[in-house]
């Protein structure tokens, strides 16, 4: 029996937060995001942080969970149920204080099968939940609910909490032995003996011999104590890791309906702002999108403005330059898209009116930094180095979001570098999105296959409208505009 | 001819001054391969073989020890018969007599196996080398002898009749019952069938630490006295196997157990280092006269260090003719000039113990002795104090050395003037040729190549690329520069050349 609610058939791994995960969060502004879905709660944040830094890229895992956020919007009451479920045995754990790591196997079989017998009532209880668990369309809720019920048959059940009460050995404990190396006993094997309860039988004289231990003979007793251990190493180890497993699933289950819980927070606070969302479709072409509405998540969740959205459509160019006039939308647009498609790749649904792509291989980020500015010598190292910590990931079909990369050594050096990055990136299939001022860069490409150009739209009053159109790089940027913004209209 | 030794045929050996065995760090491999036996090695580690057929029996030996099947019979055989002897140890330790008397039961069941299956596999094996092909002999007639027969029979006979013991252990509060055994319906299947089903994830597994002594408590010496009791016939027999063969180890065996250990703790000393990619070699003994040469070697001492932590030591060839005497090694601090110097006195060292010695190929002669000068880090002491001493050490130096000898100086009058520097090291440098030794100089002063034509002139050097890092490679090569971004670029393999190739390999 396994919870199974966020992959078809296997757990959330809980990777690393590295350099270049860090760089990801912060630069797309994940961060806020998983901020609204969590409202604090730290597990939730944990939980929500490594989906999102570890996209799917499977067309059947995407859906999957895609599925399952469906179910989740509609019936949220289900996972509540659950996660209060879950929460009732972590609880129970904490407060089980006889439940102390003990290296002897006797005193661990004993707290076990009391942990044990906590933990059978709320796998009954988990039962009884799914007996009327209102809507539930996705595969996965679905296969939960029939492992549920086909591992905790009535029949099972009995015969486990009969065996539960045979390990307390309130009555006498025998196993056969043999002699092991130079003649230590050894092989033991738990039996039972036909007793029934009336233990003078047994250590009546005709039964072999016995012996009793001295009530005031302690090195006896712990000498006894330590055969018992011996015997019973093996069942203690099973019931131990019977235990472990089922609070790994009351765990796990907690985990992953906090997500889905969180998701459906997001949900609510996204239509209270008056913003929409829609679930994607994948295009099984590379590289192909069409997308409508597509407005930056992480900026509307802070802002009060009205956010201008933007659509995007590509199909075969693998190097997209945005380029134009500065504060004109372009870093907000790259952040928006890498949102969505990490949102997408998470099985969620993604902030646009409509929404296509192709699965990538890996989503990563390389911005210029704003903080260490004032390193001029060490930054372009820095940014080497970062580029290069992402090369070491990349795959055929990996998406990287440059902002401004290679800004921190003079034109000529930074577009030098640039262009023989994104040319090798290009011959093997890797895809860019590039926002640049450096025309020398943007120049290198004009003549290319393959290449596209997103211009910041200004209208016919040199006012930026935020919208990014199809178009070719000018030579200057647009900061002059912001130049006599500042300091009034000198000609 | 019957089985002598597998160390020595002839037996002369000289040793070298602690100087020598310190500065070239020998001490500290030596110290490496003792920790890998229980037998004692350091004396035989630190005793040069001075004939070359001793060398080369030595060799014989080791080629066939290495060879993988023969080593791991070998090293099987070895850590057996260490637990036979441990098992006779406990034995003897032991007060409570089935213990006793079981452990020596297990001790010589042990040895049986051991000595049958190292003459078993042996038997089958293409053996090339004398001292290993006689020792067979032995085992042959030894494992056919009566002697032998006898203890086996006994000991299977008896651990046989031990094994088919089981018995019931009641327990109840304080009471203890040992009674006959009677199929009694198993438990502990049942459980796990039960239980199994309730396991789906991986958890981490509870290892209880059980401490086993060896010594057994009270409650189950009592407990073994009554399965005695309810079945007495197997352990009067144990009894009488203790008495018939209280010493079974034959004394031939104990002292080829004993001499492999040499051979055995050198191969697991390289062993780790040739998994790291470095390659060992036996290296043909010529006469003073030839041509010498290495390929592929390294320090030995650093390539342990290193290996322990991952990391694989820079290795550097070098061919000198007869005319060449003095290897001049200049270049940057930290290039691995000293270790390059080391690591030439090594070869020599471990080449005369008839092992085997870092490098692809290595040809070299039979030294009489190995002196070195390195400069010593003095606490505080005057410049002339120290360089009194410095001229001392080189004068007893120049006195006992012969043609034979490897001499090597690492920045030795370092802390002299200049001037003085060169003077001193001229005339020790003609001193040297005069005597026609070999010898290594780790210099500063580059300019003493122009002495003499008998001088090879070698540096440590640098990547062309980023003159600060060194390559530890030793020979003769000129730096370029470059242009700062696209150098940095290239530094995190970035631009479009090297980029493509990784990109390549990665998908």
């Amino acid at each position: 029996m396994k919870v199974n609610l966020l992959y078809k058939n296997k757990n959330l791994k809980k990777l690393k937060i590295g350099e270049i995960e860090e760089n990801l969060l912060k630069d797309l502004g994940l961060s806020i995001i998983i901020e609204e879905m969590s409202k604090g709660d730290e597990l939730t944040k944990e939980i929500a942080t490594q989906v999102l830094i570890q996209p799917l890229t499977d067309q059947e895992e995407i859906i999957y969970r895609q599925e399952i956020v469906k179910d989740a919007l509609e019936n949220i009451n289900l996972f509540e149920a659950l996660n209060r479920l879950a929460d009732d045995v972590i609880e129970s754990k904490r407060k089980a204080l006889f439940w102390i790591m003990n290296k002897k196997p006797s005193s661990v079989l004993f707290s076990n099968v009391r942990m044990l017998e906590i933990l059978i009532d709320h796998l009954l209880e988990l039962k009884r939940i799914f007996e009327n668990p209102g809507r539930v369309q996705s595969q996965g809720l679905k296969r939960l609910i029939e492992d549920t019920n086909k591992t905790l048959t009535q029949d099972y059940t009995n015969h486990l909490k009969q065996l539960i009460k045979v390990l307390e050995f309130r009555e006498t404990m025998s196993f056969s032995a043999k002699l092991g190396i130079a003649n230590r006993l050894s092989n033991f094997v738990l039996r039972l003996k036909e007793d029934k309860g009336s233990f003078l039988k047994i250590f009546s004289k005709d039964r072999g011999y016995s012996f009793t231990i001295d009530e005031r003979d302690e090195a006896g007793f712990r000498a006894l104590s330590e055969i018992k251990d011996r015997v019973l190493i093996d069942i203690a180890k099973l019931v131990y890791t019977a235990t472990m497993s089922i609070l790994r699933f009351f765990e796990i289950l907690k985990e992953e309906t906090s997500l889905y819980i969180a998701v459906s927070n997001l949900h609510k606070t996204i239509k209270s702002k008056g913003y929409w969302v829609c679930f994607p479709k994948i295009n099984n072409d590379f590289p192909q999108r069409h997308i409508q509405d597509l407005y930056d998540l992480s900026l509307m969740l802070v802002t009060n403005n009205r956010i201008v959205p933007n659509d995007l459509y590509q199909k075969g160019e693998l190097t997209t330059f945005i380029v134009g006039a500065n504060q004109g939308g372009k870093t907000t647009f790259l952040r928006s898209l890498g949102i969505a498609q990490i949102m997408f790749q998470s099985g969620l649904f993604v902030p646009a009116k409509n929404f296509s792509s192709h699965i990538c291989s890996g989503i990563f980020t390389h911005f210029k930094k704003e903080e260490d500015i004032n390193l001029e010598s060490g930054k372009l190292d820095d940014e080497l180095k970062r580029m290069d910590e992402i090369v070491k990931r990349v795959k055929p079909h990996t998406l990287i979001l440059q902002n401004e990369s290679f800004a921190s050594t003079n034109e000529q050096e930074g577009s030098e570098i640039a262009t023989q990055i994104l040319k090798a990136f290009k011959e093997n299939n890797i895809e860019v999105f590039y926002v640049t001022h450096m025309y020398t860069l943007a120049k290198a490409f004009l003549e290319k296959q393959g290449v596209n150009y997103l211009v910041v739209e200004v209208d016919n009053k040199s006012m930026r409208t935020f919208k990014l159109k199809p178009g070719k790089p000018l030579s200057t940027s647009f900061g002059k505009d912001l130049f006599y913004k500042v300091f009034g209209g000198v000609t | 001819m019957a089985f002598k030794s597998l160390l020595l045929a002839t037996g002369e050996t000289t040793k070298e001054s602690e100087d020598t065995i310190n500065d070239l760090r020998i001490n500290l491999i030596i110290d490496g391969i003792s920790k890998l036996s229980k037998e004692p090695l350091r004396d035989l580690l630190l005793n040069r073989l001075t004939k070359k057929e001793d060398i080369i029996y030595r060799q014989r030996i080791l080629k066939d020890i290495e060879k993988p099947e023969i080593l791991k019979i070998l090293s099987g055989f070895s850590q057996n018969l260490d637990r036979v002897k441990q098992y006779i140890e406990l034995s003897k330790k032991s007060t409570f007599e089935i213990t006793a008397h079981g452990w020596h039961l297990e001790a010589a069941l042990l040895y049986i196996e051991t000595v049958e299956t190292m003459y078993n596999s042996l038997s089958n094996l293409e053996i090339e080398s004398k001292g290993l092909n006689e020792f067979v002999d032995f085992l042959k007639n030894y494992t056919s002898s009566n002697e032998f027969e006898t203890l086996k029979n006994d000991a299977k006979n008896v651990k046989r009749q031990l094994n088919d013991i089981t018995f019931m252990v009641s327990i109840r509060e304080n009471k203890v019952n040992i009674s006959k055994f009677n199929n009694e319906q198993r438990l502990d299947e049942k459980i796990k069938n039960v239980f199994s089903k309730l396991i789906s994830y991986e958890v981490e597994q509870l290892d209880f630490e059980l401490i086993e002594s060896h010594i057994l408590s009270n409650v189950e010496e009592r407990i073994l006295e009554l399965a005695k009791r309810l079945d007495p016939e197997p352990f009067a027999a144990l009894s009488d196997f203790f008495k018939k063969h209280r010493d079974f180890i034959e004394k031939t065996i104990d002292q080829f157990n004993r001499e492999i250990q040499f051979f055995l703790a050198y191969l697991n000393y390289i062993e780790p280092i040739k998994r790291s990619g470095l390659s060992f070699c036996f290296p043909e003994i010529v006469e003073r006269d030839n041509e010498i040469h290495f390929k592929n070697s390294f320090d030995l001492a650093l390539a342990k260090q290193l290996s322990d932590k991952g990391e694989r030591v820079v290795t550097n060839d070098l061919s000198i003719n007869n005319s060449e005497k003095i290897l001049l090694v200049t270049g940057p601090n930290q290039g691995g000039k000293t270790t390059f110097a080391r690591m030439i006195g090594q070869l020599f060292y471990f080449a005369s113990l008839g092992l085997m010695v870092p490098g692809t190929e290595v040809k070299i002669f039979l030294c009489d002795h190995i002196y070195t000068h390195f400069e010593k880090e003095e606490k505080v002491q005057s410049k002339k104090g120290k360089l009194e001493d410095e001229l001392t050490r080189a004068k007893s130096i120049l006195d006992s050395a012969t043609n034979r000898s490897i001499i090597i100086l690492n920045e030795i009058f370092s802390a002299t003037a200049l001037e003085d520097a060169y003077f001193l090291a001229e005339f020790v440098i003609r001193r040297i040729i005069n005597l026609g030794a070999l010898a290594v100089f780790v210099t500063f002063m580059h300019k003493l190549k122009r002495i003499d034509s008998s001088i090879v002139p070698l540096t440590s050097n640098v990547d062309p690329k980023n003159p600060s890092i060194r390559t530890f490679k030793i020979t003769k090569k000129e730096t370029e520069g470059r242009s700062f971004a696209i150098y940095l670029a290239e530094k995190y393999c970035l631009t479009y050349d090297c980029l493509k190739e990784r990109l390549k390999n990665e998908s």
